[in-house]
């Protein structure tokens, strides 16, 4: 574990073990399953003695500890100017060799017990499936670092070779596109309004009504005083009101907790294959995600962040062929929580996409949409005939309520769902209440699908599906007169004429 | 290699956007009739070996349950075909392939050759019957991840490879 100088060019010898660490970590992992749980269960159906228990507790630790330690001791790398190599395996051997070529980079990511260690796991990031084909876990951070720079200076030298003597100076720092400060942080979190504490709160409060109701509060405090019953019944405007506000303080603490918890630190680096994004508190992830897997460009906001003008940047990423350590940078990778319009276009332009257009350059969804979703609201006037016939007026009354909310959201969101279509690019928006604008490169186009449903034919209107790699879904443009897309097929398409990738 | 015929749909308007549509070999009505009485049958079967098991015997007697999924067999198996044969089609272009199907939820998928990850001439055992086959176009979308044409006689799903696969070669540097 002191070598930590590569081997000289040519084919690797694994020789490093990981850290022994890693057999601590192994055990600390095990102590729920092997050391309580199965004991508990044992101890619960058996009835062996408390103490009886403790040595099954022990027996069963002791066994997986062993094999956390063959594990580990079975598990040796070791890596050389241009390839990485790991020995792994018990009974049955394997041998891996993966070539710097194949490799894009390099992620680091530490959780809490890593960090405590001074540990990390590292895994390779590849063009095709990852998989867990080089995932270190765990070496030293240092060790990690130092196959990083490996890999980078590998690449590097193959941009440019006679660049060979500079082999020992360490790789110039990345260019850093976007941090966040604490206080940003704090401020995306308040932006992020979760209810999720809401209703944890509330199914404990369910849970143990028995042994601590309000009820018994109510009591309690009434008994010391005043009469909060009273009070409650004369002020119960105050009091909802009261709750609400209490209600939407819990929803902004979780949020803000749950962006400390994840966006703690978070920075933005421009590497050499792609962007790497550090990230967390506890868990700190540390990855890349590549330049050539990027599909679309996303801008989000919720209504409050678009009201003090913050924006929040994602990219819709390609990922592997579906192996579970690739999905880390699959699909959609937040890299700007909260991002002014001038970051947000800054950083854009460094992923060399484009800044979306104005609001008024691009066309809107315009009357069909709205009225294609009022014409599916039509059921909704059963209840109503129903309630009249039944003499039930509430439910002719909810009814009513429903179709008269839905006019102005469906019109709003007709009048919101826009795009723009130039020569390399389309935008999409979507969304009156939560905003998102994708932003697509007309090379990343796979397929184009013009839908047409039942009532849409009568309409005369279409929707332009666009399948994009890597994309759940497609990115749609809803509701378009028919003529229209099928003037969109080709220019759209035209561009997927030459291959890419 | 085939007849440009005009799918109409039911206003009477040209449905397709560019031109003219191929149509599917007419075997395929036949062979699609032919998965639908299959699934009748296997229906009415399910349907049966439920009652028996689970419904009291006299809520649905046996003879009710075989009319009803003759009735819906009928129904089904004469009227939906040549509906469905109506409302497919394709195209080949230069460099693209456009694949439409579906009357009340009509969907015109156009494929650029040159995003087709790889493709396949799939033969299931009642296309092989009816001596058809499937063309499936993989692309690299998730929305139309596989694109399939179905109903294409072995001779021209053969050509339509050849074409793409020609396509795909000449764009290679």
């Amino acid at each position: 574990m002191t070598d930590m100088a590569p081997a000289a060019s040519g084919s690797a010898i694994a020789r490093q073990h990981l850290s022994p660490l890693t057999i601590l970590i192994g055990v600390i992992r095990n102590i729920p399953q092997f050391g309580i749980f199965i004991p508990a269960i044992i101890w619960g159906t058996a009835r062996f003695s408390f103490g009886m228990a403790l040595l099954v507790a022990l027996g069963t630790l002791t066994i997986s500890s062993i094999f956390v330690y063959l594990r580990w001791n079975s598990f040796r790398f070791g890596y050389d100017d241009d390839e990485l190599v790991i020995h792994s395996g018990l009974i049955a051997t394997n041998r891996r060799a993966i070539p710097f070529d194949r490799i894009f980079d390099v992620n680091i990511e530490q959780d809490l017990l890593h960090r405590i260690l001074g540990v990390a796991k590292m895994s390779v990031e590849t063009g095709a499936s990852g998989g867990d084909e080089g995932e270190l876990n765990a070496i030293t951070l240092k060790q990690a670092e130092a196959i990083r720079d490996a890999v980078r200076r590998y690449r590097a030298g193959l941009r440019s070779p006679q660049a060979d003597g500079d082999r020992d100076a360490a790789p110039a720092a990345d260019p850093v596109l976007y941090a966040m400060t604490p206080g940003r942080v704090v401020l995306s979190g308040m932006f992020s309004f979760s209810l999720i504490l809401v209703a944890i709160i509330g199914g404990i409060l369910n849970r143990v009504d028995n042994a601590f109701s309000v009820t018994r509060v109510i009591d309690v405090i009434e008994s010391r005083g005043p009469n909060l019953r009273a009070y409650i019944a004369t002020h119960l405007l105050m009091a909802m009101i009261g709750i609400v506000a209490i209600i939407m303080l819990i929803g902004v603490l979780s949020g803000i907790i749950r962006s400390i918890l994840t966006d703690w630190g978070f920075t933005l680096t421009r590497g050499e294959t792609g962007v790497r994004r550090v990230r967390g508190l506890f868990t700190r992830t540390d990855t890349v995600i590549p330049f050539k897997r990027i599909q679309t460009g996303l801008i989000l906001s919720g209504p409050v962040r678009r009201t003090f003008g913050w924006l929040r940047v994602a990219v819709q990423s390609m990922g592997g062929a579906g192996q579970d350590e690739d999905r880390r940078s699959a699909g959609q990778q937040v890299l700007m929580p909260l991002a002014n319009p001038s970051e947000a276009d800054a950083l854009l332009h460094a992923l060399g996409l484009v800044a979306p257009p104005a609001q008024g350059a691009m066309q809107s969804a315009g009357l069909v949409y709205f009225l294609r979703r009022m014409i599916w609201m039509i059921p909704a006037i059963i209840p109503i005939i129903i309630g009249m016939v039944l003499d039930e007026p509430r439910w002719g009354a909810i009814a009513i309520a429903l179709i008269l909310l839905s006019i102005p959201v469906w019109w709003i969101s007709g009048r919101q769902h826009r795009f723009l279509l130039t020569s390399d690019w389309l935008f999409v928006q979507n969304g009156w209440w939560k905003r998102r604008m994708v932003i697509l490169p007309l090379s990343k186009v796979q397929t184009v699908s013009i839908d047409t449903g039942p009532i849409q034919r009568r309409l005369g209107s279409t929707t332009l599906n666009i399948g994009v790699a890597g994309v759940r879904g497609a990115v749609a443009i809803m509701d378009l007169p028919r003529q229209a897309a099928c003037d969109l097929m080709l220019p759209l398409a035209a561009r997927a004429r030459t291959t890419v990738f | 290699m085939n007849e440009a015929v005009i799918i109409s749909d039911d206003d009477g308007q040209p449905g397709i956007t560019e031109g003219p549509l191929s149509r599917l070999d007419p075997r395929y009505k036949g062979a699609y009739r032919f998965m639908l009485i299959l699934g009748c049958v296997a229906l009415w079967a399910v349907a049966s070996v439920a009652n028996y098991l689970f419904l009291p015997p006299d809520l649905l007697p046996w003879k009710a349950i075989t009319a009803l999924c003759a009735v819906a067999l009928l129904l089904t198996a004469i009227i939906y075909p040549p509906r469905r044969y109506a409302a497919m089609g394709y195209r080949v272009d230069e460099d693209a392939i456009l694949i439409a199907r579906g009357r009340m939820f009509r969907s015109e998928t156009l494929v650029p050759f040159a995003r087709i990850q790889h493709l396949d001439i799939q033969r299931g055992p009642i296309e092989r019957l009816f001596k058809l086959s499937s063309l499936h176009l993989s692309t690299a979308g998730s929305r139309h991840g596989i694109v399939v044409l179905p109903g294409l006689p072995p001779h021209k799903a053969g050509v339509l490879r050849a074409i793409i696969r020609n396509s795909i070669q000449r764009e290679q540097p």
